[in-house]
This record gives structure tokens, sequence and C-alpha cells, in this order.
């Protein structure tokens, strides 16, 4: 009989035990909400961000997050990216009692795709957003740039990074008090024609691109032009032109403020910045700094022979070395860097100093003085104050002396020091 | 009808089985055998103040039934099942669901010769004050969960009907189950660590669930001291559906042979679901709210809370907002219900506010709102700033743009910021507020042309800047931080006190200092003149005297310097050791500024005095002499020269734990308090000296002289306080200083001991004041163990011996009948 009995009733078993089962899933599913699974929002891939009610912001993203109604102002990507991702976190509520009085919405710059998100919140606690008909509790400080606005968000670096320009210009009022210009290496344009250091040039651009305001003093919008003129009375500019492709960026300086500190802002922006005074001071940098600063940029070992007036030091043919006076010279041409630069029109008693290469082809071509324990050589219009030791002195007085006494004459007190 | 009387006959016939009953023997004596040995090492039970309140050994309890239960099933329903009666049975006039109830009674007579070892347990806990409800509701949901259980394990074991799959299905599952809420966490951290973060979130996740489930939530319900509704809802629904579950099985079994059975038993199967579907659902939906059994919940307040708060103005609201991340929510609630109780009969609103929740917006908007009303707009929002504010936006558009364009932008950027910041949380920030509006002023100021207009501007700044100083902006501290206690009258926040005041560590947990400190502060709000003390010392202890006035100052005395005469304030007096008076000047005048003080019968004093050295040679001394004149002499000279001895060990024997259950309003303001108290003197018991629990270590030496006498054992308990009530005056008598020492505080043994010593200390000096009610304890509503060594004999030999030898003789007498 109990044989039969389970012969018979296996199927009912069976199906009553499907029938619990999908009773104990049913009665699952409507466990309370916050039981239930929490759904991820993916806000991935949308370029524009729009807040919706009684106040509104816009802001895009081309490389980096910015602002773009009611002020324009480049925001600091990781707090927005962090933002959307607290806003991406929600986890099922119930439906707030009170009507949402903002909404976000998402949309794509290449697509129609848009999102719209409906926010309800108090004065604490979570904000609620309605997501494909149901309503997601999601952190508090979602709610931070909705009551706020974007201020928090903005960023205080003065210059964006990536970007490699062809020209950087400083203008101060309406002359131009620098240029450095890119063809196939970076010279100089202004104040005067010279090659530039490349190097310099790149150090100082990383420099600049790391460099923070002190503070934001607020934001004055394009058309408040009275305000804007007494921001900014006298304008020192700094201007990094790319490529074609890339739009150029500038920094315009305006005020000083009584502790030292200006005022900056940055072109196509509503924000300005209060720059500390030694950070503008190296954004505004003297020519000097782009100046290559030893006067032959070649290997020394290509340097064979070098010629001051008529006395001429050489390679020994067999050690393949210079002289001791030789080594000297070699190294004030191609390793001692300028201490000073000035313009030659202002040196007159120069003698000639060549230098030449193994096959005679003339390396380096200037002219050089002795100033006191200095000595400036000059070439193309520049000439490099060069520190000097007291052998080269002589050696160099013993070349020149012979032809002109009275410049020896003002020698002595040197080689006697 | 007939399956009542089935149920109760099989009960017993199966209760009458030699095995059962020895089973329960032996059960009964680990029972009692574990409570007696184990109780005092998880504080429960007899050990000495611990809470009489006996739930977790109720949780326990069920526990191990939950495990012996499949085995009792085992024989009430698969032993009837092969012998065929369950068959016969059926043949009869029994339905099946009279059958399915029968066998249920059948188990549950079975089980209840296991909850006898429970009876002297509980019995004991009650006779010693145990919360009641708190004991009832934990009974009630732990039979609860138990009668489901056995719904369960009936129905499995009448489907299955096997013993094998019975005892998988009802042991390894729950088990496995149970295992699993506990380890999936750990295993979700080693995940995590092994750098899969969304396992791990899964696995975290599949806890959570698994320990959602309605009789896990029970139980750790009960563990918390709150059930939810919706859990006991579904756990009875459960019950209800395996007892059907349990009689359609039956019903199956007894019309095996009939054709229209299976589309009946489908159609009903089919119902019963969508029934059972239908009211889950709903319960888990509709039904809120939990009931709290937590014994803390339920105390009510001493009659000084009470006072305190009747002296508060008409109409004011006292809000009290605590983080929840800091207090356990057992204090939280115990505050909550202080409050609220205490404010029950007069016209004074008593909120509490726990700041985590608020923070994790668990808080609905209209109560928000609510809050939020209660304080004026000049409170949210005072007129200094409305008017700094308008004066900045108009001062800043009569500046020249092309000169101070700069302090305009800045102007418009703070005003920008302080007006977000005034709509920020239940309250803003207004210091910070303030703060910011001084620098855009000052800012203003050096731009402004007028000399008169500019000083306009810095005075507003320095107003301001003193406002934020001065802690005018109260309101804004309600909500911070850790919070407080506020007195809210007309809109405005009167008085603030940091919650820091009313919490102390204890070991690793914050809780609430005590009740005591809640009443402080409702006196202090309400103007209650504090007593005054000053303190006498000998010279040489002023670090004593400092630490000694730093406290009682913490918890609202005003201590004054010591004057000859002062009848108003309280004398406390500090001399442990008292100084030595023979060639020493300073020790005699100490000791006649003693003398004068306590024969002044205007002069409340609390005297805490240690054994002179003179006494200690049985020489005649001016403080004995002194003691002796205020009536105390006999008792100390005798004691105090036993106690001598013990003192160069006496820091081994501090904890003495005051009694729980004395009515004196002295002991009832430490009661559950740890103290650190040296023994000195014995007091006697007579008078108004109430009692302290003799420390086992302690004893009398006869021969104090050698450094190895003997110790005797002292039975009788000794006081250490003696409380005098004269006509005129007070008089609290202390056998030691050392108690209030600050260096107890790096005693490792004694360091949450010396909170309940000050407590003690501030405690005598009210009462010695005039003060009748003092706060309670903060344990005051729970019950404590405090058996006198013969009630202890009496209810342990009940549940080593008594129990269990009656248990094991019935079970002999039932096996020897059946051998005859």
């Amino acid at each position: 009989m109990c044989l039969g009995t389970l012969q018979m009733s296996w199927r009912i078993t069976a199906s009553v035990f499907l029938v619990v089962l999908a009773g104990m899933v049913t009665a699952y599913w409507n466990r309370p909400l916050s039981l239930l699974n929490s759904t991820k929002i993916s806000l991935d891939g949308y370029t524009n961000i729009e807040l919706l009610g009684e106040s509104s912001w816009t802001m895009s993203k081309e490389a980096d997050w910015s602002s773009i109604h009611p002020i324009r102002a480049r925001l600091s990507s990781s707090q927005v990216e962090q933002w959307i991702r607290l806003l991406e976190q929600v986890q099922p509520c119930l439906a707030p009692k009170g009507v949402p009085s903002h909404t976000i919405r998402f949309t794509q710059s290449d697509s129609d795709l848009t999102l719209d998100l409906p926010v309800w919140f108090d004065v604490v606690g979570p904000a609620k957003i309605q997501f494909e008909g149901v309503w997601y509790s999601v952190s508090s400080e979602v709610l931070e740039p909705i009551r706020f606005g974007l201020a928090p968000f903005r960023t205080s670096q003065l210059l964006p990074l990536a970007l490699s320009p062809t020209t950087i210009k400083i203008k101060v009022g309406n002359s131009t008090s620098l240029e450095l210009v890119k063809s196939s290496s970076w010279s100089v344009r202004e104040p005067l024609l010279a090659p530039a250091d490349a190097g310099a040039i790149q150090t100082w651009l990383e420099a600049v691109e790391s460099k923070s305001a002190g503070g934001i003093l607020g934001h004055v919008s394009q058309d408040q032009a009275e305000l804007l003129s007494g921001l900014f009375p006298v304008t020192a500019e700094l201007i990094l032109v790319g490529d074609q492709s890339v739009p150029g960026r500038s920094i315009r300086f305006g005020k000083r403020l009584p502790d030292g500190s200006r005022l900056a802002q940055v072109q196509g922006e509503d924000v300005i910045f209060v720059v500390r005074p030694e950070d503008a001071a190296f954004m505004l940098p003297s020519p000097t700094r782009f100046l290559v600063p030893t006067c032959i940029t070649l290997v020394p070992e290509r340097v064979h022979t070098i010629v001051v007036a008529q006395q001429a030091e050489r390679r020994n043919s067999v050690t393949g070395r210079f002289g001791s006076s030789g080594e000297r010279l070699l190294e004030l041409l191609t390793s001692t860097p300028a201490t000073n630069f000035a313009l030659a029109s202002s040196f007159a008693n120069g003698v000639i100093i060549e230098a030449f290469d193994r096959s005679g082809e003339t390396l380096y071509s200037g002219e050089i003085q002795i100033e006191g324990n200095q000595v400036a050589v000059w070439s193309d219009g520049l000439a490099r104050i060069l520190p000097l030791d007291d052998d080269l002195v002589s050696w160099i007085q013993e070349a020149v002396g012979t032809t002109d006494q009275d410049q020896s004459s003002s020698l002595p007190p040197v080689g006697a020091s | 009808m007939n399956s009542l009387r089935i149920g109760i006959r099989d009960g017993f016939l199966t209760a009458q089985s030699p095995g059962l009953l020895l089973g329960a023997a032996s059960y009964a004596l680990l029972w009692g055998l574990g409570w007696w040995l184990a109780a005092p090492a998880v504080s429960s039970g007899f050990s000495n103040g611990a809470p009489a309140d006996a739930s977790g050994v109720i949780q326990f309890w069920s526990v191990t039934i939950a495990v012996l239960l499949p085995l009792l099933v085992l024989r009430t329903v698969l032993e009837p099942d092969r012998s065929g009666l369950i068959e016969w049975r059926l043949s009869g006039p029994l339905r099946p669901a009279g059958l399915a109830f029968s066998l249920l009674l059948t188990t549950s007579i079975g089980i209840a010769l296991f909850s006898l070892p429970m009876l002297p347990i509980v019995g004991a806990s009650l006779a010693h004050g145990a919360p009641v409800a708190s004991m009832f509701g934990h009974a009630v949901a732990s039979v609860l969960l138990l009668v489901m259980w056995a719904a369960i394990v009936v129905a499995v074991s009448i489907w299955v009907r096997s013993t094998f799959l019975t005892l998988l299905f009802t042991l390894m599952v729950p088990a496995l189950g149970l295992g699993a809420v506990a380890a999936l966490p750990l295993l979700a951290d080693r995940v995590d660590d092994a750098g899969l973060a969304w396992a791990s979130s899964q696995l975290t996740q599949a806890a959570r669930q698994l320990a959602s489930i309605h009789p896990l939530q029970l139980s750790r319900g009960l563990l918390d001291g709150q059930i939810e509704l919706s859990s006991l809802v579904n756990v009875g629904l459960l019950s209800l559906f395996s007892f059907f579950a349990a009689s359609e099985g039956l019903r199956l079994r007894a019309y095996s042979g009939e054709v229209w059975l299976r589309r009946h038993a489908a159609i009903r199967a089919f119902g019963v679901a969508a029934l059972a579907m239908i009211l889950f659902a709903a319960s888990n939906h509709n039904i809120s709210g939990a009931i709290d059994l937590t014994p803390r919940s339920r105390v009510q307040p001493s009659p000084r809370l009470m006072e305190a708060m009747a002296a508060l103005p008409e109409g004011s609201t006292v809000l009290l907002t605590l983080d929840g991340n800091q207090v356990p929510p057992d204090d939280v609630l115990f505050a909550k219900r202080m409050l609220q109780r205490a404010s029950e009969e007069i016209s004074v609103q008593a909120l509490c506010v726990d700041l985590a929740a608020l923070n994790r917006g668990e808080i609905p908007s209209n109560q928000i709102a609510d809050w939020q009303s209660l304080f004026s707009d000049t409170t949210s929002c005072p007129n200094q700033i409305v008017d700094t504010v308008s004066f900045l936006e108009l001062q800043s558009s009569l500046l020249a743009p092309s000169e101070h364009a700069d302090v305009i932008v800045g102007i418009e950027e703070s005003v920008r910021r302080v007006k977000a910041g005034l709509q920020r949380g239940v309250l803003p920030d207004l210091s910070s507020i303030a703060r910011q509006l001084t620098a855009a002023l000052q800012q203003l100021a050096t731009a402004q042309a007028g000399l008169s207009v500019q000083s306009e501007s810095l005075s507003m700044a320095k107003q301001l800047l003193l406002l934020a100083d001065e802690d005018q902006f109260l309101a804004s501290k309600v909500f911070s931080k850790a919070g407080g206690l506020a007195l809210i009258h007309k809109g405005e926040v009167h008085a603030f006190c940091e919650a820091g005041s009313f919490l102390v560590q204890f070991g690793r947990q914050t809780p609430l200092r005590s009740e005591a400190a809640l009443a402080q502060t409702l006196e202090a709000f309400a103007g209650t003149e504090p007593p005054i003390v000053s303190i006498l010392a000998p010279d040489g202890s002023q670090e004593l005297v400092e630490s000694v006035e730093y406290e009682l100052r913490r918890r609202g005395l005003r201590v004054l310097p010591f004057k000859d005469n002062n009848p108003k304030s309280v004398l406390l007096v500090l001399a442990d050791p008292p100084p030595g008076v023979e060639a020493d000047p300073t020790g005699f005048a100490f000791v006649r500024k003693v003398a004068r003080a306590i024969q002044d019968p205007n002069q409340d004093t609390v005297l805490c005095l240690g054994p002179s050295v003179r006494s200690r040679y049985d020489l005649e001394s001016p403080w004995e002499q002194l003691l002796a004149q205020i009536g105390i002499d006999v008792v100390l000279k005798s004691a105090l020269g036993e106690s001598v001895t013990r003192r160069s060990v006496r820091q081994t024997d501090l904890l003495v734990r005051p009694d729980w259950t004395s009515d004196h309003p002295v002991s009832a303001s430490v009661g559950a308090l740890p103290l650190a108290f040296p023994l000195a003197v014995d007091l006697g018991t007579d008078g108004a000296c109430f009692q302290w629990l003799p420390s086992s270590r302690r004893g009398r030496v006869s021969n104090w002289t050698s450094p190895h006498a003997p110790v005797e054992e002292v039975p009788e308990a000794m006081g250490l306080v003696r409380l005098i009530e004269e006509d005129g005056r007070r008089l609290a008598v202390v056998g030691s200083a050392r108690w209030l020492s600050p260096s107890l505080k790096s005693n490792p043994n004694s360091l949450s001991a010396t909170a309940g010593n000050h407590e003690l200390a501030s405690s005598l000096v009210r009462w010695v004041s005039g003060q009748d009610v003092l706060g309670q304890g903060p344990n005051a509503a729970l019950g404590r163990f405090q058996p006198s060594a013969f009630e202890r004999l009496l209810w342990m030999g009940l549940v080593v011996g008594v129990i269990p030898l009656g248990l094991a003789l019935a079970g002999c007498r039932c096996a020897w009948g059946r051998f005859r």
C-alpha cells in the first residue's frame, strides 16, 4: 500500500513542490524593496548633462567636462565623473510623496539618445530619482550640484593639459614681449631672432600645465564689460597656439591684489582665478629663459680647431686631445652656460673667435671680449656672458694683447685676482 | 476533540518512554551544570551583579531544542507511521488535519520535558526583578519559532517518510543556511582581496538576502530585543502552511485508492499556494513596525529627571540629538523613552533624533519639516546675517567697477556661497556663514572710500565674528557632528549642551553615562542652582583635589575654594591617609579644621577618611576621636586596625559591586556602574548604611604585624559608606579617599570603574546637600542577580539536582515497569 501511495502521488508531490517553489519565488519578488537587487543605471557615453528646474545648468564633455550655462567654466573631470558614478549607484525605494522639482537630462552629441531622470529631494537625506518608472534613492551627495550649482566642481587648474603648442606668445598691452615659434626647431622671434632652447621650453610648458590657481575669486560673464575692464586694466596675456586642428589657449593676467597675487582669466571662460605672485611671474617669463645658454650646441668632439684672433688651438694629431688651454676654450664654447645675455650691439671691441672641424669647415664664428672676470661671446646679434677662469683669461689676453695695448692695460686687475 | 484526546494520550505515552525521560534528564543535568558553571563567564545567572534578564538563556535554549526537535519528531511521527498506526487512525473518524494536530501536540508534550530545566532559571530571574515584559516577549517569540519549526519538521517527515532524509533536510539544510549566512561575508572579503569586486558584492548581497529570511530575521531580532511585526506574522503564516502541508500529506495517504484524489489534491495545492503567495506578499508589503523587547526601552524615568523637566518653561521643547553610529541603539532608545516619559504629564515636548538615521535618509520629510518648524525664521536665518547680506549687496553696487572690480566679484561670490549655505541641512551652519561674511566685510572695508562707511563695515564684521565665536548660533550645533541636548523655547535655542557630556567610554562601547547626566543638563537649562562643594584635603594632595574638582564640575556641581564656616556649601573632606598629628603642626591644624567643620551642626559633609597611622598601633588618635563624636566610634576603631594590613594589597581588592536592589537613592543612582572601591572601614550595618557585597578575597587579619599572617574569611557583608541624617544636616562617611584617586585611571583593572566612582561621589554630595531625588544609574531598569548563599544553593539544587534526578527516576521507573 505504501508503495502504491508513493506511485500514485509522486506527480502530485512534484506539482505541489513546483507550486510551492513558484509561491516562494513570488513571495521573494514581493519582498520589501530594500531587499531587491540594486539596479545600476549606466550613464557612460553621455556627453551633455542638463539640469532642468528652478535652477538650471548645463555641462558638456569634449576632452574634459566643462560648464556651459549659466557660467562658462572648466570643471574638474574627476569630480564630475565621481558624481556620475554616485548617480549610477541606486537603491530601489518607495515613490516620494511630493512632485520632483528637478530633472536631469542626459544627451549624446552624436545621437538623439536622451535620458531624463526626475529628481526629488528634501532638506536632508538621500535624493530619489525615477528611472523607467521605478523610484530609486541615491546618495545625498548627488544633490550638491543640484542644490548649489556647479561652482564646487570648478577646477583651479589654470591651463589644461594635452596641448603641444607651435607658437607661444606673451603680450603686454598691445606689444608682444616674447614670441617663440616652432618650425623644425624652436626659435625666438621676439624680442630678437635667436634659436631657442627646446628643453627649457618643454620644461616650462610642463610646469605651466601643472600650475593651479590659489583660489577662485568668482565669475564674470562676457557682457559685464565694465567689470572686466576693471579686473583687467592692463592685460598681460599668455597665448599658446596649437596646430590648425587644436584651438589655441590664452590666459590673461589682470589686476594685482594687495597681497601680490594677480587675477587671471582663461579665454572663453567666466571664472576669475587668483594666481599666486610666484606662479604669475613664472607664467610670464623673460626671453632669456628660452635662449640657448651655450655658444655652440654641437658635440665637443666635432671641434678640431679654435682660433681666437691670431692664436689657434688644435687637437693633438696623435692623442686627439686639446692642450689645457684648448680644453678650457672648448669647454667655454660648448658646455659653459651663459650667466646672462645681452645685445651684441652693446659690445664694441671684440676679437674674432672661430671654431673649425677636422675638414676645416667653420662650425662657429663670433666675437669675444673680456669684461672684468667674465667674457662676452656674441654672434648673430646675441651676446652671452660667460664666467671665465684665470688661466684662460691670460691665454685670451695673450691672443688679444699684442694687438691692443689699451685693452690689455685694463686687464691686470683681472689677472691679479 | 478526538484529535486533542489522541494527541494528549499519545503525548503522555511518548513522555513515559524511558529513553526520552533519560534523555531529558541528561539534557537537564547538562543545562543546569552549564548555567551554574558558565554563567559567570557570560555575565548572566549567578555572577555577582549580573543582569537577571534571562533572555539570552532562552535564546540559547531554543537553539538546542531546534536541534533536538527533528529527533523527537522521528519518534512521534515516523514510528507510528512504520507501525501502521497512522493509517489505522485515518481509517477511523479522525480527519487528516486533526491527525496532524494530534501529532504536533504529541511532539509538544515531548518537548515540554526538555523545557523543565528552564523553569528554575526563569523563576530565579523573575524573583530578582528581571524585566517581565522583556522575558515574556522573548519566551513567546521563541515558542512561536519552535512551533513553526515543529510544523515544518512534521510536514517534512510525513512527506519524506524516511529517517535519513528527514534528518538530512531538518538538520543539514538549516545548518548549511546558517553557515552560509555566517561564512558568505567572510568569503566575500577573501574574494574582494583577490580583486574580484563584483563577485564579492554578489556574495555579500546573497548573504544579506539569506539573512533576511523571516525566521532568521526574527531570531536576530530576538538578540537585538526588537522584533519586526512582519517577521512575526510571516513565521505564523509559515507554521500554518506547514501544518496544511502535513495534513495534505496525511490526506493523500488516507485516500490513496480514490480516483478523484489527484485532481482534488492538485486543486487544493494550487489554491493554498496562491493564498500563501498573496498572504506573504501582502504581509511583507503592508506590515511595518517592530516591538521593543529590551528592558531599557521599557524603563521609567527617575523623580529627579521629572522634576528637572517640570522646571523648564512651559511650551518649550527639549531636543536631544545623538549619533547612532557612536551610541548603541539600546541607549538611544533608553534616552528617548526617558525624556518622553518624563515629559508626559507636563507641557514640555521631548524629541530624540538619531543623527545617523537622519543622514541615512530614514526620516520622512514631514518629520523633518516638523523639526524645522520648531525653530523660528530668525533662528535658522538670524537678522544679522540677512542685514549683512543686504548691506554687502548695496555697498558693492556703490563701488566703482573700474577700481574695485575684484572686490565686487569677490563679494558676489561670497554672497552666493552664503545663500547656498543657508539652505544646507535641517539647520544651516551659521558660524561658518558668519565667518565668510566677516571676510567679505573686511574686503569691502578696504575698498570703501568714506571713513564712516568703512568703520561701519568693520564694526559689522566685528559683531559677526563675536557672534560666531560666542556660541550665539547654537541652533547650528543641534544637528551637527555628535549632536547634543537643546532647549528650544518660542522658536529659539535657549541652551545647548554637547553630547560629549552625556557619553562616557565603558570598555569598548560609548553608551550614555546615565540618566543622571540628562537630569543634570535639564537642571542647568532650568536654572536650578547646583549644590556648592568645597574640598578640604591635607597639603600635598593637590593632584587628587584637582581631579575630583574637575570631575564634580563635569557633573554639574559648583566647586568653590574652601572657606571656614560656610554652611551653604557641602564640605568634601579627602583625608587618606590622614596626616599624622605627632610633631606635625600642619597635620594638627588640619585635624582641627576638619573637627570644626564636623562639629558644626549646620555643616553638610562628605567625609572620606582613611585609617590613621596611630590607630594601627592601637593608640589614641584624634581622627578616631573625631568619628566617635559623631557616633560611629566603636565599630570604626576595631575595623580600622584590621583593614590596615590589607592596605598593601588593596589594589587587588578593588572591585566591590554596589547593592543593585537597595532603595536608597545614592545606591540606585550608581546602580550597575562599575565601581572601584577600596575597602577600608567596616562601619557596621546599622543606621542608614547601605551594603556592599563581600568580596571573596576580603577577610579579617588578627595578627597584622606579621606579613605572613593568615587571612580569616569574614562571612558578613561589610559597609563602606555610612549615611547619617541629623536634624540640621546630613553626613556621609566613606572609609577611604583613594577610590577617587586619579591613579586609578592608570590601573587597567579599575579603568572603567573611575566613571562609576565619580558618579558615586557626585551622588553622595547631592544627597548630602539635601537632594533626595537622584537620577538612576544606566542599568537601573535591569534586575540584578544578588542571591544569598542559601538561595543560590536552593536554585542550584533545583537545577542540577532535583530536576535531572526526578526525570532520571521517572525514566528508570518506566523502564522497570516495561521490564516487568
